[in-house]
Parts: structure tokens; sequence; C-alpha cells
């Protein structure tokens, strides 16, 4: 089953981290991100978070990247981080081979241009004050100083691709519902035909057909125009449509980073496994019955994270060494990479599957307590 | 599953019984509905998902029920809740209805918490406005009600002001301050969209447990059928304002009543294979302003025939404990295979 796999995953053309020695389009070295936590009149530093706590990985040209993660786990910062909206404390963000950080002027204004991002909130992320036409058409009277006329006709062939009509030009945001909104921010970030969208969340807050309707509007992208995408996103089963790899975060940092499929069905780090069981499956009759995996305790605060691995405190599989070293990225038998102590030492999976360990501690997903 | 007898209701009287709920808001020119007429009802103890395109309404009817919309909003039709009249109820009745009785957990975290005052304080104060005591305790519970939505360090965090917290975190806040006075219903508008999937199915699991251990009833506010199928023991559809079916679960996941419920179920990515192009309802939903003639789905339905742009359909009984608005819904069999 697994030896078609094997053998290409390295080599993959899609692969930004291929050792083609082609430059991929994003490449983040050592993301480091602690924000000071502040007390009191004197806003007294009195802790750190570690937000985004040293991510590596690679968006390659067209490439499709998800991310995906606990909440609080430092997905919304590291897109943040990317596009300098905060400065990282450490690390390297190269767009087409130049460094981010030591860009300014033109040049930055230029990667402005070709990173756009999506938000997550469409409720506090549009200007309650300013119309469609305006959101949508800014950038287009930023960089290119069009007239009004020029921005309308360009906003109606957004707003077409986005699945809204041209009678939605002069509206408010406030007279649109959630998903509306949402759309009108796709569309803004399409503006000006960037190469690379960092999109958190676009489609959490949209309804199944309109989400089909977003996820294929960013496959088309992604054919006709060549847009490269970092897709953050908590629904694994649209991720795993829409992504040719898959990054997973946990607590700051990336336990598992590979290809989409793989993933999905076959994970290599507890973490990773223990997020797929908790989707829900829209069938009632296998939600019933289904097991899931429990997580132990509660999720660790990102102010004080745990020793050695993260993730000790909570996963089924933990041994002595997790709870003393941090694992260190190791590279899996389908091209990816994983940090867990299960490949190095221990069972020594070496890269392989968790599936090929047996069975783990379930639960049913209700307590047998009928009637 | 939900209790077919609830406790505490002798005769199986719904807790909640919306009847022809109606809101319209006065607009630059012209008075817009943009809900019509929409019923549903549930029982103690029973989980209803509300689910549907974006803008067809379902959060305008949540709020509806809570006296939450702004004045330009006319709201008419009938809600009864525990024998008591919601629609045009005086507001300060309404207000202690609300937070008491109903609870209600909304789509848009950031908005809903207070920037200006810390997680404790707002959550404290929730509590204390409708059950009074000391601070003291109105703190200590506040601290319980966030350990309980998993919130680590529970003490500290109630010292931290809102934009410190994940948005994930701010909704599990959000989830805390909503069941800090025990409800007897909780509408919850997309309660979980915001959260990663572990989370997701702890809150899902601690919300049916409260619901099992309070006999609270729930209204699901959701579009991800994934959830409707883990925690709802009824579906009601909306589309441009009006309810086109109501469904139990399995039925609505089998065998869908209405061609957009179809749609809708057909649109998940289990449907096709990975990276092929989802497959969707073609088309938009028309905005409230220009409703079509006729059946309001039938510019984007392949069923519609010639008496569907005519005749708008009503929601119709039929007789197996299901509603559909759909004039051809005897003849179609929608069957969803995967
Ligand atoms: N400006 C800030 N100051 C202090 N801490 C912050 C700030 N922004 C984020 N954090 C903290 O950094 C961590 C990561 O937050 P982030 O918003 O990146 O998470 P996320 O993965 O996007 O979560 P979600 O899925 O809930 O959106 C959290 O613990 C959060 O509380
Ligand atoms: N204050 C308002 N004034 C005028 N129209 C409004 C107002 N609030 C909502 N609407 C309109 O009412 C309709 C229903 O909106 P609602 O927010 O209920 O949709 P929804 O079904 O909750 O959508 P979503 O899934 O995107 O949250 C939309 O067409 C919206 O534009
Ligand atoms: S390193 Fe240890 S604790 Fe961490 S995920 Fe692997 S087995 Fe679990
Ligand atoms: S009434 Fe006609 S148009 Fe409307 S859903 Fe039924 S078949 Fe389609
Ligand atoms: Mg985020
Ligand atoms: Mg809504």
């Amino acid at each position: 089953m697994s030896d078609a796999t094997e053998v290409t995953g390295v080599t993959d053309g899609t692969d930004g981290t291929g050792p083609s020695g082609a430059t991929p389009l994003l490449r983040v070295r050592g993301l480091r991100k602690i924000f000071p936590v502040r007390k009191g009149v004197l806003r007294r530093t009195v802790a750190h978070v570690r937000a985004v706590d040293g991510v590596d990985f690679d968006v390659g040209t067209g490439e499709i990247l998800g991310l995906v993660g606990e909440s609080g786990s430092g997905k919304s910062t590291t897109g943040r981080l990317i596009l300098r909206l905060i400065e990282p404390t450490e690390g390297s963000v190269e767009l087409d081979g130049k460094d981010v950080r030591a860009l300014g002027g033109e040049q930055l204004r230029k990667a402005r241009r070709d990173m756009q991002m999506v938000f997550q909130d469409p409720y506090s992320s549009l200007d309650p004050l300013a119309t469609v036409a305006d959101v949508v058409g800014e950038p287009f009277q930023v960089h290119f100083k069009m007239s009004r006329k020029e921005r309308d006709k360009k906003v109606v062939e957004l707003l077409e691709q986005v699945g809204l009509g041209s009678h939605h030009l002069r509206r408010f945001p406030a007279a649109f519902s959630g998903g509306q909104r949402q759309r009108i921010a796709v569309a803004r970030a399409l503006a000006l035909e960037p190469k690379l969208i960092i999109a958190d969340e676009p489609v959490s807050a949209l309804d199944m057909s309109t989400q089909s309707q977003v996820v294929n509007l960013l496959l088309d992208l992604q054919q006709r125009l060549g847009v490269a995408f970092l897709f953050i996103a908590h629904d694994l089963s649209i991720v795993h449509h829409a992504s040719s790899r898959i990054a997973v975060m946990y607590l700051g940092a990336l336990v598992e980073v590979g290809d989409a499929e793989e993933i999905y069905t076959r994970p290599r780090h507890p973490y990773t496994e223990a997020l797929l069981s908790a989707i829900p499956v829209p069938d009632p009759q296998v939600e019933r019955d289904r097991e899931r995996i429990v997580l132990r305790g509660d999720p660790p605060s990102p102010l004080n994270p745990p020793s050695g691995c993260r993730y000790h405190t909570r996963c089924n599989y933990a041994m002595d060494i997790c709870s003393v070293e941090d694992p260190q990225p190791t590279p899996t038998t389908s091209g990816g990479t994983v940090a867990c102590h299960l490949h190095t030492s221990g069972p020594t999976l070496n890269g392989r599957p968790l599936s090929e360990l047996g069975s783990v501690q379930t639960i049913p997903v209700r307590p047998s307590t009928t009637s | 599953m939900a209790s077919a007898a609830a406790p505490g209701s002798g005769v199986a009287r719904p807790l909640l019984e919306v009847t022809d709920l109606s809101v319209a808001f006065k607009g630059h020119k012209e008075i817009v509905t943009v809900v019509d007429h929409a019923s549903f009802s549930l029982r103690a103890g029973e989980t209803l998902g509300i689910v549907g395109e974006s803008g067809s309404g379902k959060t305008v009817s949540s709020l509806a029920l809570l006296g939450l919309l702004p004045a330009s909003a006319r709201v008419t039709g009938s809600a009864t809740f525990d024998g008591r009249q919601l629609v045009n109820m005086p507001a300060r009745k309404l207000r202690n209805v609300r937070g008491n009785d109903i609870s209600i957990i909304f789509q848009e975290p950031m908005t809903s918490l207070d920037p200006s005052f810390t997680v404790g304080n707002q959550l404290a104060e929730a509590y204390r406005n409708h059950r009074g005591g000391s601070k003291r305790a109105a703190t200590a519970r506040a601290a319980e009600m966030l350990r309980l939505v998993g919130i680590p360090e529970p003490q500290r965090r109630l010292g931290e002001y809102p934009h410190n917290f994940s948005g994930g975190m701010r909704q599990r806040v959000m989830i805390a301050m909503s069941l800090i006075c025990s409800p007897k219903l909780l509408i919850a508008d997309e309660p979980t969209t915001a959260l990663d999937v572990t989370i997701q199915s702890q809150i899902l699991e601690l919300l049916k447990s409260l619901q099992a251990e309070l006999g609270m009833a729930m209204i699901f506010v959701t579009h991800d059928l994934g959830v409707v199928a883990s925690v709802c023991d009824q579906v009601s559809v909306m589309y441009a304002g009006q309810v086109i079916e109501q469904s139990p679960i399995d039925d609505f996941f089998t065998r869908p009543l209405h061609p957009y419920s179809a749609g809708l179920l057909d649109s998940m990515p289990q449907s096709v294979a990975k990276g092929e192009r989802l497959r969707m309802i073609a088309g938009t939903v028309p905005p409230p302003s220009r409703i079509p003639v006729g059946c309001r789905f039938n510019p984007r339905c392949q069923y519609a025939v010639e008496a569907c742009v005519v005749t708008a359909p009503d929601l119709e009984a039929t007789g197996d404990g299901r509603e559909v608005r759909c004039i051809r819904h005897a003849e179609l069999s929608l069957e969803i295979s995967r």
C-alpha cells in the first residue's frame, strides 16, 4: 500500500522543499514570535507567550499548503508574520528568494501586493463605512489610480468570481450576512492578482454550498492564475480536499508536515491522529457508533508550555523521554517530516504511519446512557 | 437520543413553538422581508439544527426570538416559550428571560465581548445581573465556567482582556458566559465555527452532557453538517427567508425531501474525489428585495417545472413527522448515496 508513495514524495515538483534546487515561492525558516504579557498600570512584562516558536516550511509556486491546528496554536500569528503585519522576534521569511524583512520602500510595497490576506473574522475585517465598491476597489485606486468607472467594472468582475451580483456594489457591509462578507473579503484579496494568498479560515463562516463555491474558486485561481495559498482552516476534510500538502501546528510548533493524502489517511504524529478522529462525520449513524481518541487533560497554556515534547501532557503514546527531550523533525517515508520520539526511539517507527502500532485507547462518542 | 418524553412536561408540549415568524427591515425606499412565516418547534431537552445558505435568515430569526434586532426591524408572528409569548414582549420582561431562561451564543466572538473589561469581570457581571449574590461568589462561578470550557489556568485568565485570547478561546469564553446561569434553552449561532476540531468535539460533548444534566434544549445554527449529525435530533433548513424542510436527522441525511437540502448534502467534499471541483448548487441566493415569483428556489432547481414559477409552495406536513415546501416532493426521490 505505502510502497508507491515511499519513492516519489521527495522529488515531487509541487513540494516546495524538493531538492531540485528551485527556489520556493515562500520560504519560512526559524520563524518565532514571542508576545510580552503586560500587567498593571506600569504595563510591566510579567510573562511571555511563545505564539510561534521556530517554524520552518515552504510554499511552492501555485501550491496550496494547508495549515491546521488547535485554536491558539499560532496559525493566525504565522500568517501575520509572513505579511509583516507584526514583526517577528526571530527567523526569516523569503518571497521569491528575497528576505521580506530586509525590504523597504517600493520593494516592500511590491511584496505586499504579491501577498494578500483574507482574515478569519468577516465581521471586523471590513470597514463598516465603506461600500462594497470602495472596499473591493480600493487596491485599484491605491496601486493603479483607476477612475471610479474603471474600478467599478473591475469590482463587478471580482464580485461575479466570488458569486455575488453587481446589485451589491453600493451596499454597506452591515447589510450582508457573514458569508456574504467573507466573499467580499476574498474578492478584495484577488484584486491585485497576488502570487500568494494567506487565507485565514476563509470558509469557516460559510454554508456548505458557498464553501464549495469558494473552495472551487481557490482551486480555479490556483490552476488558472497559478496563485499559491497558505490555507489556514480547522476543517480537515476541506483542507485535505483543497491542499497538496498539509502542515499541522500545536502550541507554536509544527508537529507534522507532509502530503495531504498521507496526513489525512496515514498520520505520523499522535496529535494529527487525534485531530482526525475529532472531525464530525456528516452521517448520524456513524456519529452514534464511532469511537474517538480521548485527549487527556486540558490544552496547556502557551505561557508555560510543557517541557520536552509540548504534546506529552495529552498524548496517549507518551514515553519517559517525551517529557524531557524536545523531539526534532525527522523525515517520513512519504517525503514529509514529523517531530515525535516514536519515530526515533521506543517503537522506532522511522517515519512510518502510526497505524502500524496497533490500537490506541478510544472511547465511544456517546456514553451508553440511552434513554 | 433526544428525550421523546421530556422531563417535567406531562404532555409533550413543545418548550418553544415558533409559528409564522416574519421579520422585515425598513430600508431607504422599501420594506424588505428577510424572514417569511418561519415555523419550527422544539421540546425540552431536544436539539434543533438550523442550516441554510448564508443570508437565508438564520441569525435574524434567532435574534428576533430574543428581541435583539435593531429598531428598524418589524417582527410579527408568534413564538411561545414555556407558555409565554416572546414576540413583542416588553423589553424589561424580555431581558429577564434572556440570559436567565434563554441564552444565546453569538456568531461573532470579537464583537460580543467588551474589549475594555476583563473576561472575569464580564463573566461575573453576567451572573450577578440575573442571579445576584456576592462578587466573590460570581468570580468563583466564572472561574469554574472557564475551566468547564477548557481554558487553561482559569484563575489567571479571569484578569485578562479579550484581545489577549485567540479567536477560539474568545468563543469558549462566550460559551462560558451563555451557560453561567444554566438556561433552559440555549441558542447557539455558529458556536464552534472558530474552533479547531478537538476543542469543538470537547465543547459539543460538554453541551450534550450539560443538556442531559439540565434538560436544556438547544437551537444550533450551523453550516457544518457533521456537527448537525453529531448533536441534533431535528434539522430545519432555511432558504431565502423561509423554512423549506424540517426533518429528523436520520431521514434528512439519507432521504432529504427538498431539492435544496439534497444540493447541500451533495456539496460536501465527501461526495467527490480529492482535488476535484466540489459539487455546488449553481447560481446564488436571491437578495430579499428580488425574491422570485413562485418557489423561491426555482431559478436554481434542477427539478423545476412550469408550475414552480407560478405557485409559491406551502410548508406541508408529510404525515411522518416531516415538513417540506416543494410542490414536487411526493414524486421526487432524492436519495443520497455516498
Ligand atoms: N497581540 C497579542 N498579544 C499577546 N498574545 C497574543 C497576541 N496575539 C495572539 N496572542 C496569543 O498567541 C497565541 C496564538 O494565537 P493565534 O491567534 O495565532 O492562534 P490561532 O492558531 O490562529 O488560533 P485560532 O484557531 O483560535 O484562531 C495565543 O495564545 C494567543 O493568546
Ligand atoms: N440590520 C439589518 N438591516 C437590513 N438587513 C439586514 C440586517 N441584518 C440582516 N439583514 C439581512 O437579512 C438577511 C438574513 O441575514 P442573516 O444574518 O439572518 O443570515 P444568516 O442566515 O444568518 O447567514 P450566515 O450563514 O451568513 O450567517 C440577509 O439578506 C441580510 O442582508
Ligand atoms: S514525542 Fe512523545 S509525547 Fe510527543 S507526540 Fe510523540 S509520543 Fe507523544
Ligand atoms: S417547488 Fe419546484 S422549483 Fe421549488 S424546489 Fe420543488 S421542484 Fe424545485
Ligand atoms: Mg486564528
Ligand atoms: Mg448568521
